[in-house]
Order: structure tokens, then sequence, then C-alpha cells
């Protein structure tokens, strides 16, 4: 059965001759000739084919990490690293497991999400309001699509900023993104442009973007301002276990551009993600992200502040349940005069699960008059979980000035009587006392994620409590 | 007070193949493109790496760890991640001596 | 590739001959133990420090030993001879006075070599033990080589009021190795000061110090104890220091870090007893190109237990520095709380220090928190000093010195104390 593609743009279309790439087969594993192979279907440029070959060689020299979460059972060999379009045939309603069917019932997922979001159909009602909403972009001149059509139709805006935020050496998983990408987003807002819309990647997901090896990149030109959301509440279903994604993003002179994901991975994911920003003169950027679920999440959301003025954010919730481990965190870098920069993390871990806060805040010696605040909170609700928090500063310059604040509790028994001697069932009062611990997240999410958080996090709190 | 040392030979040196030299405990990195001679520091700005380990296309030393360039003439940071200027040492090259000036 | 690990038996004979030549006047079981403790520093390996490269060291090559003997200088002998003292050169003792008072009577106050032989039925189980530390390369050099030190032991229910103080002088050799040991039984009290002091700070041959120190607190016995480390900067000095504490049990530690070129150190304190409490406070002052990386860690078994980290820190001049301090709760230290706060002051732009405050933990019943802080000279603070007279260069220097003051001020004894003051405030002007 062939596969629509009803969420793509009139431009993108498969080029290739059938004839030729049907042969080519992708099975587990990773060779140069699987890479070969990938950059030939998309029939992409040499310097992509180049730069994939150099990442490849990159990525098998370097060792794993050592440290962070537990990726022992991680098996390179055992990894399907591209799914042809075509082959992509989705699983059939039945093939879904019980657990993922029950999560979309108790979240008030509409059957339609449902099957598209299980990887069932990639069919999607909402093909007319993506088109209309289309239209209102382009008019403004704002580029939205994917990575594959953006290297396509617009070559020389991706090879200008491409790999120059996160080079391939940066760690085995962006060597290993850099070498079999496919997917992910391109967005390019011009001068002095305001998009009128969150960009919202939910429209841009169609089967093969699911993917693993998505590779986002977003450039904010002077003066703009974009607001870029992914993911859903909703647990991404996948039978690849390793999603190593890479999102580079440029906020020039006076932009401002924020990146929201809240993602909600399926136990057996390996979610390592490398996430970096860089802001020049007065440019703001903002991370808020929220990592639920996984088996093991590692993301470090960051911002290079280069020139004056410059500010960073992010926002940050962890929620770790059983056999999880969420080791996330923050890095800001301040390289330049009167830079600012916040990082809020609020983490959570129950039922066994562990939450790490790994941070970095650096001051080099340019950075005179830079500040830095820094909020990291953890509540372990159980006697099964743990927590670890490990922000590290780095102070090179005199005048700069940073404050750092970290607190683990377990729920306050206080506030806890406080709210069941005025009724409340001490499961409601823990659910309570959890959303206003997370408030400072919620409250800066578009509406419809806030709902669907609130919806998950009660639900997430009826396996923790009693 | 700074004086001129003698640290290497120039036919140690391959253009285009960084070397390390130990001088007074401190490690620096040395490179050549065709006859000239540039010296760093060879810790790497970014992290504890060792830049004379790193590919050099150029003018331009990739570190190997994390992917940060430097400018071999200047020190200075050229590519992300890497931010902060390494330390660059004035060369002069006599003969088949190099020497630098500390 | 596999090969058997190496055996004791394979320490190579004149390795053995060299420390029993060495030691020859200690007892036969105090030389196995430092054979055994040799072997260890032989196979144990440098611990790769982050930010601390220390590969180009060459500790190896750094002869442990001159013959000559040592030279006090005489800036250290006082005429002010008070009780509860005790001078070290090497492994000479130059003074030893005990301390006064009939409750004292029963406390041992004497240098480590002569209590290895007089009270080996106490001393030997603690010489005896491994080191713990992560850093146990340069403890077990100390458990192989140390050539003198301090042994104080407070008897059950007695409590000493006044202070104990062990002037260590590094003499003029390569190698540094001060070793104390401190036990007080149940119920006890006692205060205690380290200080490990140069002829000269700036001179000198390059050094290797391998400094160690354990203190075992008893069931609701309290032990104040200080140390400043004011080695010369040729200096590359190790610390371990350990403390073990049992119910209810108590220890403040009061460290100033001011000396050596290269400082690594690493302070443990293990409450181990249900209700023990532990106060650390670290004060760190690098200048010029000093590099001083200092750990300092709680570690939470018993439950109902307390501790409160605190690292103040002055940068100057090129100096480096990196303060962890690593709050380690495990499973089962139900109701405890820990708290730690790291501030700098940064006074120059050619400075970096490093702050990393860790929370590990595995027991939700607890409260920890920790804060940290880096900037400037409060610019209020100098302003409401000169705003009454004072001029800006003195301002800061008297901000700095009341930063400093906590750990300094702790010293009992007048004449140390205002020879500690003057190092710090050459170093201020610097």
């Amino acid at each position: 059965m062939a596969i629509e593609q009803p969420l793509v743009s009139d431009e993108y279309a498969y080029g290739f001759n059938d004839g030729d790439v049907s042969v080519l087969k992708f099975g587990q594993g990773l060779t140069r000739q699987t890479v070969e192979d990938i950059s030939r279907i998309k029939q992409e440029p040499k310097w992509m084919l180049d730069f994939r070959l150099h990442a490849l060689d990159i990525f098998w020299k370097k060792d794993m990490p050592g440290w962070g979460a537990d990726l022992s059972a991680l098996d390179f060999a055992k990894i399907i690293y591209y799914v042809k379009p075509s082959e992509n045939q989705g699983r059939t309603w039945d093939e879904v497991p019980q657990t993922i069917k029950d999560t979309f019932e108790r979240l008030g997922i509409p059957e339609a999400e449902r099957k598209f979001l299980a990887g069932v159909s990639a069919q999607y009602e909402s093909e007319v309001v993506y088109h209309s909403i289309h239209q209102d972009l382009i008019e403004k001149g704002i580029i939205f699509t994917d990575t594959d059509s953006a290297l396509r139709e617009y070559p020389d805006l991706v090879r200008e900023y491409f790999g120059t935020i996160v080079p391939a050496e940066d760690n085995k998983f962006a060597a290993l993104n850099s070498a079999v990408w496919s997917g992910g987003s391109f967005v390019y807002i011009p001068k002095n442009v305001t998009s009128p819309i969150p960009l919202q990647a939910y429209f841009r997901i169609n089967s093969q973007n699911m993917g693993q090896f998505e590779r986002t990149l977003i450039i904010a030109d002077e003066g703009s301002f974009g607001h870029y959301v992914e993911g859903c509440t909703a647990p991404i279903y996948s039978s690849e276990s390793l999603h190593s994604a890479v999102v580079e993003i440029i906020v020039k002179a006076g932009a401002r551009m924020r990146y929201t994901t809240v993602q909600n991975w399926a136990p057996n994911v390996f979610n390592l993600v490398t996430k970096r920003a860089v802001a020049y003169r007065d440019a703001t950027m903002e991370w808020v992200d929220g990592n639920i679920g996984s088996k093991a999440t590692m993301k470090y959301p960051s911002v290079y502040l280069v020139e004056e003025g410059a500010r960073g954010m992010v926002l940050s919730i962890a929620v770790a349940g059983k056999g999880q481990h969420q080791d996330t965190g923050a890095k800001m870098i301040h390289a330049a005069p009167h830079t600012t920069s916040t990082i809020v993390s609020k983490s959570i871990s129950q039922l066994g699960g562990k939450t790490t806060y790994r941070g970095l805040v650096h001051f080099a010696k340019d950075a005179a008059g830079a500040k830095a605040n820094v909020r990291c909170d953890t509540l372990i609700m159980d006697d099964l979980s743990t927590s670890d928090t490990v922000p590290s500063s780095e102070v090179g310059n005199a005048s700069a000035l940073m404050e750092h604040e970290a607190t683990v509790t377990k729920v306050s028994e206080e506030q806890l009587f406080y709210l069941t001697s005025r009724g409340l069932s001490e499961e409601e009062a823990t659910r309570l006392i959890v959303m206003g611990f997370i408030e400072p997240f919620t409250r800066e999410l578009p509406m419809e994620f806030a709902v669907e958080m609130n919806r998950l996090i009660k639900f997430e709190m009826e396996g923790a409590i009693g | 007070m700074s004086k001129w040392l003698r640290i290497a030979s120039k036919n140690q040196l391959q253009s285009g193949q960084p070397l390390l030299i130990t001088v007074d405990g401190e490690d620096l990195a040395l490179f050549r493109v065709g006859e000239e001679v540039f010296a760093l520091d060879d810790l790497c700005s970014h992290a504890e790496a060792s830049l004379s380990e790193g590919e050099q296309k150029g003018f331009c030393i990739t570190c190997p760890q994390h992917g940060g360039q430097f400018d071999i003439r200047t020190g200075k940071a050229i590519h992300f991640p890497a931010i902060s200027p390494v330390k660059r040492y004035p060369v002069r090259v006599e003969g088949d001596d190099i020497l630098i000036e500390r | 590739m596999t090969t058997s690990p190496p055996s004791l038996e394979s320490l190579q004979q004149n390795d053995r001959d060299r420390v029993r030549e060495h030691f020859s006047e200690d007892p036969d079981w105090l030389i196995e133990q430092r054979i055994n403790a040799f072997f260890e520093y032989l196979h144990t390996p440098i611990l790769a420090r982050k930010r601390t490269p220390l590969n180009h060291r060459q500790f190896e090559n750094l002869p442990l030993f001159t013959q000559q003997p040592p030279e006090l200088g005489g800036s250290w002998l006082s005429a002010e001879m008070s009780d509860g003292l005790l001078v070290l050169a090497g492994s000479e003792v130059a003074v030893l006075r005990p301390p006064a008072g009939r409750t004292a009577e029963r406390v041992i106050f004497t240098d480590l070599r002569t209590a290895a032989m007089t009270h080996f039925e106490v001393v030997k189980p603690y010489l005896a033990r491994v080191a713990r530390a992560a850093n146990s390369k340069f403890d077990a050099l100390n458990r192989a080589w140390w050539q003198n030190g301090v042994f104080l032991f407070i008897p059950r229910g007695v409590q000493i009021a006044e202070p104990f103080t062990v002037v260590h002088h590094q003499v003029a050799s390569p190698g540094f190795f001060p070793r104390s040991l401190i036990v007080l039984e149940d119920d006890s009290e006692a205060t205690v000061i380290d200080l490990y002091v140069s002829p000269s700070l700036k001179s000198g041959p390059r050094s290797l110090a391998a400094i160690s120190v354990e203190a075992v607190v008893g069931a609701n016995a309290s032990l104040h104890y200080g140390s400043i480390e004011q080695l010369a900067l040729n200096t590359d000095a190790f610390a371990t220091r350990t403390a073990d504490l049992e119910t209810h049990a108590r220890m403040d530690w009061n460290v100033g870090s001011f000396g050596s070129g290269l400082e690594v150190s690493q302070q443990t304190t293990y409450l181990n007893g249900t209700g023990s409490e532990n106060n650390s406070l670290t004060v760190f002052f690098g200048s010029r190109s000093q590099h001083h990386d200092l750990e300092v860690t709680s570690v939470h078994q018993g439950a109902h237990t307390r501790s409160n980290i605190i690292g103040k820190g002055v940068m100057k001049g090129r100096s480096r520095s990196i303060f962890t301090g690593v709050t380690d709760i495990k499973q089962g230290a139900r109701g405890s709380d820990a708290r730690q706060k790291e501030q700098t002051l940064m006074l120059s732009d050619q400075a970096r220090a490093d702050a990393i405050p860790s929370l590990l933990i595995e027991e939700n019943d607890v409260f920890a928190a920790h804060a940290a802080s880096a900037g400037p000279v409060d610019a209020n603070a100098i302003y409401y000093l000169t705003s009454r007279g004072v001029a800006p260069e003195e301002a800061e220097q008297l901000i700095v010195e009341g930063f400093l003051a906590p750990v300094i001020d702790a010293i009992a004894l007048t004449e140390v104390r205002q020879r500690v003051w003057s190092a710090v405030r050459e170093k201020v002007r610097e």
C-alpha cells in the first residue's frame, strides 16, 4: 500500500527514479554504504554526502560518554538507520500495545490522531487546516518546511548554517545524527518579521519524520520573532529504541526565538539530543523543554551568548517514572559583556525513577557585567526514587554575577495536611502540590499543551500514589 | 621578562601536521603551513583536550574533542563550541631552528 | 588483553629495602604497613581530575627525602610557649608541651612516631586502615612515607577547652608527609589546629606534599578542627582528610587553603551514626598562578544526620580554583538535612573559579539544598566604607579580610594567628 504524504507541501516530491532506488535495502546496522545510499535516495548535493561521511568516521572514532545515563543496552548493530518512505507500511491498529491505546483514551486524544500517532495511518484530517496556515507563512516570507526539502529548495541558505553550531565532533550522537539524519524542520524568519502563529512541528510530522535522527535548523534573522512548538503529550510509540536528534538555532541581533518541546517517550526509547542556540546582540533565545518518559534521556539545551545584551533562558521539567532516567539540564555560555541567562529546572522522580540535573554556567573572560541565575528543584515522590543535582559554574570574569539555588525534597507533609484537612483526598492533594511545583513551566506552554500537560500529570500521578 | 627559546627544529615539523612540544612543563602545539610556523597553547580553551591531536586544514585547527576550531595565526576561536581564544606565542625561524618568545 | 594484577610479592625487593632503611627505627609491624601502603601507592593510578591536568607533573621522578638535617629558620618557634603545642620539622620533634590541667592528665598528645611505639594498641588499627578516598594514590603515599605527625587521644567523658596546636614545618626537602590521627572517645570534646607552614613561601626547591588527617569522633563527642595550609609555592600538595562520626557525634572543620602552587584536597565526613552532624567551612585564597582543586564531601548514612558545607574563595592574579561540594545521602538516612553554600569573590579577570555543588540523593525523606554565588566585591559595601573616609584599596582589603576572618580567627594562639594574618595580608596586597 503506497503511503500518501498529505502533510507536505506541493513542492516536495520524491523526484528519484523508483526503479533505481527500489533495490536499495536498509537492514540493521550502519555501514558507509548505508550513508551513501541515504544521500543517494535524497539526491543530495556532494557537500552533504561528504559531510555525512566525515561524520561517520568521527562516529566510529568517538567514545561513548563516560557520564550520564546508562546506555549499555544500546546496540548500534541492531538499529535500522533509515526507513524508505515507500516501505513504511505502518502497523495495524491491532498491533498497537494496549497500554498505548489506554493512554490515548485517558488523554482524550481524538480518534484520527490516535491512529496517526500510533503509526497506523499517515492520514491526518487536519490537512485542510495545515494548508491555510501555510499560506499565512508564505505571505510573510517565512520558510517552514522539512529539512530534506529545504536542502533541495534553499541549498545556499542551508549550507551557510548547517553544522555551524553543532559540529559532528561535538559528541558521539551528534556525529551519528550528522551521518544519518533524515527529516526534522527547517525554519527561516526574515528580518523584522513576526511569525503570526506558533510553528507547530505537529503539522510537519509525517511517518518519516517521526523517526529517530531528525535534524532541525532554525534561523531567526535580525529583529524577527518566532515560536516553534514540537511534540505532544501522547506517548510516542517507536519500535526503534534510539532517538538522536540535533537542533541548531541562530538568533540574530534583536531577534527572539522560543522553542517549546513537550515529549513523552515510550519506555523503551533512548532519547539523546543535542540542542544548541547562538544568540547575537540583544537577541533572546528561550528553550521550554518538557521531558517525560523514555528509558533514558540525555538533553542539555544550551545558549551561546556571543554578543552584548544577548539573553538566554531554559525552563525545563523532567519526570522520571519506573525504570526511567532523566539526565537533563542546561548550559549557558556567556562570551560577551552584559549578557544574561536564567535557568529554571523542575524535576520529579517517582516509582523508582531517577532524575539528574546537569548544568553549566560559563563566564568567559569577556563576559563583563554578565548575570546568570539558576534555580533547580527536585521532588522525590517516594522512597524508591533518587535524584542527583550536579550544576557547575565556571567564572572567568571579575564583574560577572552568578547566583544559583537548588533544593531536593519530598512532598511537604505540612502542605499535604493543609489540603487534606480541607477535604481533598491524598491523591488529589498530591496532584495539586505537583501541579504547583511545575507551574512555572506549564504557565509558559501554549494553551492546548497546557491542558494536555495537566491531564498527563494527573495520569502519571495515578501510578504514583497509594 | 620574555626571551626567545629554541624549542624545535624545522625539519621536525611537517606542513599540515601539528606537533606537540613541552617547554618548562607546559605543552605547546606547533603548526606549519608551507614555510610559515605558528605556536599556540596546546590546551584547548573549551575543554581539557590537546589541539596538537586535532586535524589541521590550512590555517584552521579543529579540536578533536568537540570540534571547536581556532585560527592558528591568531589563536582566535572561529567555530563553536570554542568561544575563547587560545594563547599564541610569537615565532621566529632562524635557519633550521624554531624559536618562540615566552 | 588481561594481565594478572600485581601482587605484594612482586614489589621489588629494593623498594622494600628503601622503606626498611628509611624507617629502621620503627617497629616491624609499622614497617610492614608502610610497605603495604607503598605497594598501594605504586599500583594506584593518579585519579584523573577533569579540571586539573596532572599528567605532566611526573611525581615519580621526585626524590622523596634528602639526608640533610632540617633547618627550621626559627620563625615558628615562639617565645610564647603555650600548653598543648607540638612543633614538628620533618620527623624531628622541635617542641612538645603537653596540655595543662587535671582533666588533661589522661589525654595522650604526642608525636605519631612515638605513639606508634608507646600506644601501639590504640594507634596500630588506625594506621592499618586502607585508603578510602578516591584520591587514594596520594593518601597511600602518605601512609607509606609519613615522617611524623600528631596523635591525640581524648578518653571517654573528658572535655578540653584549650586548643591543641600542631605546627607541621615543611623543611627544605623534596617530600613532605605529615600525618594526623585524632581519636575522641564517647562524650568527649576537644579543639585541634593543624598548621602546615614553610620557611619561605616564595622560594625553595620543588616539593611534593601528601598530607593525611584522620579523625574518629565517638558517640556524643565533639571535635572542633582547624587547618591552615601555607606551604611554599613550589609545592604540589595533596591532602586527604577524613572523619568518621558515631551517634550524635559532631565535627566542625575550619580549613584555610592559602599556599602551594598546586593543591588537590579531599575532605570526607562519614556521618555513620544517627543524629551525627558535620559543619564544614573551607576558605581558599588564590593568587599568582595557584591552582586549588578542593573537594568536600558529606556522606549521610545514619538517620537524622545534618551537614552544612560552606566554601568561601577569593581569587586574584591568574589563579584557578575548583570547589566541589558533594552531599551524598544514602538510602536509609531518613530525616537528614544537608545544605551547601559557596561564595567566590573575584578580584581579577585573569582568574577563574569553578564551583560544582552536587547533591546525590538516594533517600526521599530528606531536605537538601545548595546555593552558590560568585561576583566582584559588593559595590555597596565599598561605598559604605569609602563614604566613611576609608581609601578605596583599603576598603577592598577590609572586605576581603572580613571574608577570610572566620577561619583565621579560629586559631586561638595569638602569635600563630598573627603570623597567618600577616602572610594573608601580604597576599591581599600583591
